[in-house]
Order: C-alpha cells, then structure tokens, then sequence
C-alpha cells in the first residue's frame, strides 16, 4: 500500500471570471447576460469551458461564473470570449483566484458588492443561481460548501450589522414614513393623481404594505384605466380630486401642472385626520403652504430623496463591520479547504500504517510461535494506528500555518514528544 | 425599614427623572441605561414598601385619607413601566416620573407611618369607590400628557423634515393620538365618579361637601381640564395638535398649582378629621 502522489488528491483553486456593473459597461454585461443562465446553459458552458463544477450567476449587474480551475480560469474566459462573439476584449472579464475569489463571492452573497449595498434580491438571485446548477449536475463538494457557507455568512450579516436595516429606495422610505404617520396601513385608501415611474413604484410599495382603496386621477382617462385594472383601482375625474381629498389617507402627485393643483383653502376643512403627501411632480403638484394645515404631512421627491441617500450613508458605514465578518469567514473557509485536502493523504497513510504493524505483528507471530497472542496483538495494531493518524495530522496542521511552524519545532520531534 | 426603602425609591426615581431630561438634549446609550437601572430600583423599592399595609391593621389599604398620594404614584409609577416598553420616547419619562415623585413625596405615609385620620369601617366601601376612580383619572391625564408630549416631539420631527427620520422607533402619530384621546376621556369620566362619590361619602358623614385641601382641589383642577379638553374636541373640533398642546399645558399647570398649594399649605391633608 503506497501513499498517493500529491497531484492525485491536489484540490484546484476556486476562480471567479465574469463581469459586474463595476467593472463593465452595461452594453458589455448584456452581451454576456444573453449567455442565460438556465440548466442547459451552464451544462454547455461547463463542457466547452472544460470545468466539471460551475455556478453561473447572472443578474442586471453581474455576469459570474463560480468554478474549480487549475489554469486560473483562462479556458472558461476564452470560452465567454468566443460565447459573445468576440464582442467582449480579454480586459472586458475579470478574474479571481483562490482567496480572491472566495472573499468575492462571500462579499456578493451578502450584497456589499452590489450597486446599493444591503439590498435583499441578490441573495434571492445567488440562491436560485445554486439551485439551477445543482439541477444541471456541475455543483461538487466543494463549491457545494462554498455555496452554503456564503449564504451562512449572509445571513450573519444581515442579522449582526445595520448593513440592511434603512431603508434606500424613494418608494420606501415613503411607505415607512406612512407608517409613522399611520397606526397601520391595512385598509388605507391612496389618492394617485397623474401617472409617473416613481409615484407608481410608491403606489405599488403602499399596495403591498396593505392600502386597500387605490383612486386614480389622471388627465388621459385611459392611461388611468389601465393603470387602475393593473393595481385594482378606481378611475376619478381629475376635477374631483378637491371632493375626494379629504376622505383620502395618501394622496401622491405625478401630474405636469403649470401651478399646484391642490392649495391651502382647498384642505384647510381637514381637521380630525392626518394626511400623508408625497409630491413626485415637477413643478409641484401640491403648494408647499399646506404643510402649514395641522395633520398635513408633505413631502417632495427631493425630501424623500435625502432620506434615501442618508440611509445609504448608514448602511456603508455598517458595511465595514460587515466586511471583518467576511474575512473571518474567508479564514475559516479556507481552514476547511486544508481539511479537505488533506483527508485522502490520511486515509492513505492509516491503510499504508495499519498493512505495515500487520505485517510486522505476522513476522512476529510467526517468530514467537504463542497462539494466545493475536487478540492482543490486534487492539495494540488499532491503538497504534490511531494514535500514529492522530500524530501525522498534527503534523501537517503544523505544516500549512509557516507561522506557527518554528514556534513548535520540528514536527517528527512533537510526534515523538506526543506519543 | 419605611423610611429607607422612601429613600431609596424617592432617589430611584429622580435620578430616572433627571436623566431623562438630560437624554431630552443629549441621547446617549449610556444615559438610557442609568434612567433604566434607576427606575428599576425604585419602583421594586416602592412595591416593597406596600408590604406594611399589608402587615399592620393600623396601615390597611385607603384607611388614611393621605395615602391617596402613596397609592397615586404607585399608579403612574406602573403606567410608566408599561408604557416605557412601547414608547422609548425620554419625554415620556420627564412627565411621568414629575408625577410620581411629586405625587410619592406628597404621601404622608412616608413621613407619619401611621394613619393621620382612620375612617369609620362601613364607609370603606364608598371611600374606595371615590379614591380609586380619582387614582385612574390623576393617572389617565399624566398618561395622555406623556402622549401628548411625544406627539408633538414627533410631528414635529417630522414636519420639520428633519433627517434620520426613520430612525424614529416607536409608534405612530395615529396611535400616540389615539391614546392620549382614549385617556382623556376615561379620566374625565373617571374624576366625574369621584367627585360624585366623594360627594355622596361627604353627605353621609355629615360634613361639608368642599373643602379646601390639596386633593380636592388638584382633583376639581384635573376635572375642569378634562372637561375643556373635552369641550374642545368635540365642540370646537380641534385638530390632534392642537388637542395636545391643550393636554401638555394643562398638565403643566395642574402641576405648577399642586406645587404651588402644597409651599403655601404646608401641611395640608386630605382626609376626613371629623371622625
């Protein structure tokens, strides 16, 4: 029995290639979004890139590929090279490698690298990008625990920093102001007045958070049906709005007006109840004297927007927290690695032990001639191969941390010392 | 052992009162957890001092007039524990634990130990149906001014558009009105049951139906307060600030006339000294 050589069991670095919105252009990332990255995708990709496990993560930001490689990656590259037609250059794709490549990944999947830090989707999309792969057969063992520690140290993430707590959406930050006005917003009724990206994002945001009455109030009647059949809403004339205003709880302006078309003698008969205005229109929508009124809260785009940003400048500052909790995993990442690595060079070394004192024990046997001996002799053989493992792979723990290694001396002198 | 544990308690709670008014001006983490420790302290060492009433006959429950106070800043003692969970809000706390100091440091329980002016037995029945609807509207109106308090604090913040808005953690404007309304309302009910059965206790001992000591008149105080916040609600329409800035003001006032009539008074105590 011979221990086997050390390109047999060698474990080939973890690599990253791919692009993000940090590194490439849009036009660039869609050429390789075109890629896809569905079951059949990646198992094409694993094959002509010539890697055996491989993880596509494919988002509007990022284009990345988590794979095993000897060669740094160079084949998988020139394969997303090819894959694109040429249109991509070799400076166009990033790569990395080996502690690189798992502090990158672990940085993703707890969304510090992404466009708004702390946002929650990119945990989704690492999930789901996992699964697709594990269904196309291309997730080893390795990448497996690579995977499920990244989404471990995520998780820490989110629970121990305020990296996700505020926050960093106009639309949002709207719902939470509702909610310091509100005792609830289950059953509150939101006045939409003209249409607009943003003031149909808030809509969207107050819906789900439980607005149950939605009016819309536009001067195209039939942009208002449409939207009002897409969010289950109730199409009002833009004449009426003064009418309805009162009975409203959230009333969000997005209409071009050449003057505000709500003023303070139009609301100043709202006295027993708050309001909540949010003005996405400009010019605005709502005259800045109805802040004035009791229960009237107003808000512009640009307010919102400032609390947005101000949020973003919190969660950057909890990011740094955040990024010691990566690279203790990474730490501890790697420490498995070692472990891995070093299993098959231990089982050996256990079979090529235990053969060996068999061996020698028969050689003996057959010398001493006693019959009673074997028993003994077989718990001795278990005991000394135990011990003798146990010895060898504080050795080679001894040996993959350089720093420790003169503190303890030579490692054949501390097995000795040991047994 | 009394007189300790009023020591103890009389300091727990201004200690928690001062440095709630420091965390007003200055929020600090550490200072959130001194007012804490010191509320703590004190209010397990005002429940601790109950246990004489219960021990010795001459202590029992309501049979001293002047314990009406000890009892009353237990009440707003307890409210503020319960409210604290909810509204992590400093000014809650400069109200609430004013009132319980004022109110302890009023109780001659603390001082005398004894019964100033034992009431006849049959009448223990009545009595409580007057101090005990008195406890909850004194109780009620602290309450609401504490809301009140933090909701002009947060409409303002608010309004004001001031930034870390969000930060804001506690609850909504809605519910701090709702409260203080709800509050308003059963204190005034609440007073009105206690001045008719004090009226009613009063008749039956053959005594004059007004007096003037300091529960009286803090309590015919509290009842006219009520009543104009009442008034203004439902007939003037007042919008929800304007119906806390009538709470706080109110409150303030009561306060500063209680203060007021207990240095020119001195001694003055609620009781019944015919019997």
């Amino acid at each position: 029995m011979a221990i086997r050589e050390f390109s047999e069991c060698h474990i080939p670095p973890i690599v990253v290639v791919g692009a993000n919105h940090k590194t490439l252009s849009i036009e660039g990332r869609e050429h390789l979004h075109a890629l896809g990255n569905s079951e059949e995708a990646v198992r094409s990709l694993a094959r002509t890139g010539k890697v055996n496990s491989l993880v596509v993560l494919s988002t509007c930001n990022r284009f990345e590929c988590v794979t095993l490689a000897d060669d740094s990656g160079a084949s998988l590259k020139a394969q997303l090279m090819r894959a694109t037609d040429g249109m991509l250059s070799e400076s166009d794709l990033r790569v990395y490698t080996g502690r690189e490549a798992i502090t990158h990944l672990f940085r993703v999947t707890s969304s510090l690298d992404s466009m708004i830090v702390g946002e929650s989707q990119i945990l989704g999309q690492v999930k789901a990008a996992y699964r697709t792969a594990i269904q196309a057969g291309s997730v080893d063992k390795i990448l497996h625990h690579l995977f499920q520690y990244s989404f471990r140290v995520a998780k820490t993430i989110r629970s121990e920093t305020a990296v996700a707590e505020k926050g960093v959406s106009v639309s949002y930050v709207a719902v939470k102001l509702a909610e310091q006005i509100f005792d609830g917003l289950t059953g509150r009724t939101v006045l939409l007045i003209g249409s607009g990206e943003m003031a149909e994002l808030a809509l969207l945001h107050l819906r789900a958070y439980g607005c149950k009455e939605i009016l819309i109030a536009n001067r195209t009647r039939e942009r208002a049906q449409a939207l009002a059949e897409r969010v289950d809403g109730r199409v009002i004339g833009l004449d009426e709005v003064v009418h309805y205003v009162p009975q409203v709880d959230v009333v969000i302006g997005s209409i071009r007006t050449e003057k505000p078309i709500l003023r303070h003698a139009h609301i100043r008969n709202i006295r027993d109840k708050s309001v909540f205005f949010i003005d996405c229109g400009l010019p605005r929508n709502f005259h800045p004297d109805i802040a004035d009124l009791d229960g009237i809260y107003l808000y512009n785009i640009d307010d919102l927007q400032l609390v947005a940003r101000e949020n973003l400048e919190l969660r950057k500052e909890a990011a740094n927290d955040a990024e010691l909790i990566v690279e203790l995993a990474v730490y501890r990442f790697e420490d498995w690695l070692r472990k891995v690595a070093r299993e098959p060079y231990l089982l050996d070394f256990r079979s090529y032990l235990a053969s060996l004192c068999k061996q020698e024990l028969k050689n003996g046997m057959d010398q001493l001639g006693a019959e009673q001996l074997p028993a003994v002799q077989e718990q001795m053989v278990e005991r000394i191969v135990e011990r003798a493992a146990l010895g060898f792979n504080r050795v080679l723990e001894t040996m993959d941390r350089p720093t420790t290694f003169s503190v303890l001396g030579d490692p054949a002198e501390t097995i000795l010392r040991e047994d | 052992m009394v007189h300790i544990f009023s020591l103890i308690t009389l300091l727990g709670y201004t200690i928690a009162l001062t440095t709630s008014c420091i965390l007003l001006y200055r929020e600090s983490s550490r200072g959130r957890l001194l007012a804490r420790f010191a509320f703590h302290a004190g209010f397990i060492s005002h429940i601790l001092l109950i246990i004489p009433f219960i021990r010795f006959e001459e202590f029992r429950f309501l049979r001293s007039g002047a314990d009406y106070f000890f009892w009353l800043s237990l009440a707003v003692a307890l409210a503020y524990q319960l409210f604290r969970q909810k509204i992590q809000y400093p000014v809650l706390g400069v109200f609430l634990l004013s009132a319980t100091v004022l109110f302890l440091g009023s109780s001659s329980y603390l001082v005398h130990m004894a019964p100033l002016h034992a009431v006849r037995q049959d009448l223990g029945i009545v009595l409580s149906f007057h101090v005990l609807p008195a406890i909850v509207a004194e109780v009620s109106l602290c309450i609401a001014a504490g809301l009140s308090a933090v909701f002009l604090m947060q409409e303002r913040r608010l309004k004001g558009k001031r930034l870390l808005t969000l930060q804001f953690q506690g609850p909504s404007l809605e519910w701090l009105e709702r409260g203080s309304r709800y509050a308003l309302a059963l204190g005034f009910l609440a007073m009105s049951f206690a001045i008719v059965s004090g009226c009613i206790w009063a008749y039956a001992l053959g005594t004059s139906l007004l007096r003037l000591d300091v529960s009286i008149i803090i309590a015919l105080l509290s009842w006219c307060a009520l009543g104009f916040i009442q008034i203004g609600k439902f007939s003037r329409r007042w919008s929800a600030r304007q119906l806390s800035i009538a709470t706080v003001i109110s409150t303030v006032s009561i306060v500063v006339a209680f203060l007021f009539i207990r240095l020119l008074s001195g001694t003055v105590m609620h009781g019944n000294p015919g019997i």
